[in-house]
């Protein structure tokens, strides 16, 4: 028999609403930046307009997550449970925020009427910081501990691609200076995709937080892959989905 | 006790409440509302010159668990007990003011108490069961109401420990001395057996604090189920119990009703400074 089956279903429920606000991100960030690529004003609308339900569904995770610590009063792995989901809520919406703010660069660049394209190593950035939070998302739902710090190592490819895609705006922003107004905003939403990645690394971190009782503070103290295959033998947890569910729909 | 003596005892401690200076003229609009089990209306109480309710309103509402919290003395059990008429036992207690149920003052001199009682279940701080079978137990008022057949005292027993969440623990011992049960099997036969007389609301005084952590879970997991189908008052010392499981909390303190109100205002935003400062612990 399981004990306070309220309590658990109240945990659910939150675990349910954070993977939907967890979709929600991911797809704000992708339509973004496809708004980009295609210099697509309609798309960006979207996205603007879409960051409000996101906003509201923070709110509404929060509050819970706060109605379940004053009236359930829960300990070890259910308060780490609540606390992280506390801070992961955050993250995501401020994942949403940063591409609701490279929408506003898409339509500032439609705006400006220039016509700049967009390098191949920004797309490249864009599709590993989308990877990398459709990751965390995962290791969220499957409870991965391995896949968490997998997310957490892949944000340091982003930076050294990040210094190197700065470079190569100002360089372009040289030789063709009438492109400067156009071409800062690409700079800006750079700066969006380098924050989303921080918010979606600091997603794993919790994850591992709550999975181990833990914090990742500095990269080289992450465990190595194979102490990580023993960890994650003992530590399995079952899925916020539960045991039965299949997370293959969520796998690229 | 036979169920005679139980019966006479019963009356002799419920019977016309001379004691009582509560108003039986009728129903209040209140009273009357739906989804409300007790409605309270300016309800003072005495023990002698000591007053230990002051102008106590409030509705309880149906199908909800109403937890009671606050220092030792500050009326709670005293005003749970006002809704079972238990205060009549007490010789220099002086109720005023009016409780509806239904639309009818309980104090009023027309109230059968016997049948308040049996609409009105209350389990205890500790367990008492009779030191009977586990059968016995729950059949027992039952018995005293004069049902003999034993098909149907069979069906309430095995419906009530059921509902008690306790069937599958016992159905096979039905014989066995009701006492060698542990203590938070005893307290579910308690409730089982309040829940055979089929009452409207269950009264509840601390009915875990002599309960280990596993046994206190049950039983309020169990007050959590038995919600849908009865009104359930609550005395705790636990916040942290009325919280976890109460719909409603009502704040006690010297004899008054310091805040009522949803269990989730009262427990991250109290209005009041004094029910704050009791909540984080302040003082208590």
């Amino acid at each position: 028999m399981v004990n306070r089956p309220e309590f658990q279903e109240d945990l659910a429920a939150i675990h349910r609403d954070m993977i939907h606000l967890g979709s929600m991100a991911e797809a704000a960030i992708n339509k973004a930046m496809q708004a980009l690529r295609e210099n697509n004003a309609v798309l960006a609308h979207e996205v603007i307009q879409g960051d409000d339900a996101i906003d509201n569904l923070e709110r509404e995770i929060t509050q819970e997550c706060v109605r379940l610590i004053a009236r359930q009063q829960p300990r070890a792995s259910d308060l780490r449970d609540i606390t992280a989901n506390m801070k992961l809520v955050t993250d995501l919406e401020r994942i949403a925020d940063h591409a609701e703010d490279i929408a506003g660069n898409t339509l500032a660049i439609i705006d400006s009427g220039l016509t700049i394209e967009i390098p191949s190593d920004f797309l490249m950035v864009n599709d590993l910081v989308t990877h990398m939070l459709h990751e965390a998302l995962d290791a969220y739902v499957s409870r991965d501990l391995s896949l968490a710090y997998h997310v957490i190592r892949t944000r340091n490819r982003i930076g050294f691609v990040g210094q190197g895609l700065s470079k190569l705006i100002v360089d372009t922003m040289l030789d063709q200076p009438r492109l400067i107004p156009a071409l800062v905003q690409l700079i800006l939403v750079a700066n969006h995709l380098q924050r989303a990645a921080d918010h979606t690394q600091n997603v794993a971190e919790w994850i591992v937080y709550h999975l181990r009782g833990t914090y990742v503070s500095e990269l080289d103290e992450l465990p190595s892959e194979d102490e990580l295959d023993r960890r994650t033998d003992s530590e399995s947890a079952p899925s916020y989905l539960g045991d039965d569910s299949d997370t293959s729909e969520t796998e690229e | 006790m036979s169920a005679s003596k139980l019966q006479k005892f019963m009356k002799r401690a419920g019977g016309t409440n001379k004691k009582t200076m509560a108003s039986s003229s009728g129903s209040s609009q209140a009273a009357q509302r739906e989804n409300v089990a007790f409605a309270i209306e300016d309800v003072n109480l005495f023990y002698g010159d000591f007053q230990a309710l002051k102008d106590i309103t409030l509705d309880i509402p149906a199908h909800q668990v109403t937890a009671f919290i606050g220092p030792s003395g500050c009326g709670k059990s005293t005003l749970l007990r006002c809704f079972n008429r238990m205060n009549d036992l007490i010789d220099n207690c002086r109720v005023e003011g009016a409780i509806y149920r239904n639309g009818v003052d309980i104090n009023g001199d027309a109230v059968d108490v016997v049948d308040l009682r049996t609409h009105v279940g209350m389990v205890f701080q500790q367990p008492n069961p009779f030191p009977k079978s586990i059968y016995d137990n729950v059949s027992y008022g039952l018995v005293c109401q004069g049902v003999r057949s034993k098909k149907v005292l069979d069906e309430a027993v095995e419906s009530s420990l059921k509902k008690a969440a306790l069937w599958e623990e016992v159905k096979d011992h039905l014989r066995r001395d009701a006492t060698q049960l542990s203590g938070g099997q005893q307290q579910r036969l308690c409730i089982a057996r309040a829940i055979a007389l089929q009452p409207d609301v269950i009264l509840m005084d601390e009915p875990t604090s002599a309960l280990d952590p596993i046994a206190t879970a049950r039983i309020e997991d169990l007050i959590t189920q038995l919600k849908e189908e009865y009104t359930i008052v609550i005395v705790t010392h636990s916040m942290s119990q009325a919280a976890r499981i109460s719909d409603k909390t009502a704040f006690f303190l010297l004899g008054d009703l310091i805040e009522f109100g949803a269990t989730d205002d009262i427990f991250q935003n109290p209005r009041d400074k004094r029910t704050e400062d009791y909540i984080t612990g302040k003082f208590g």
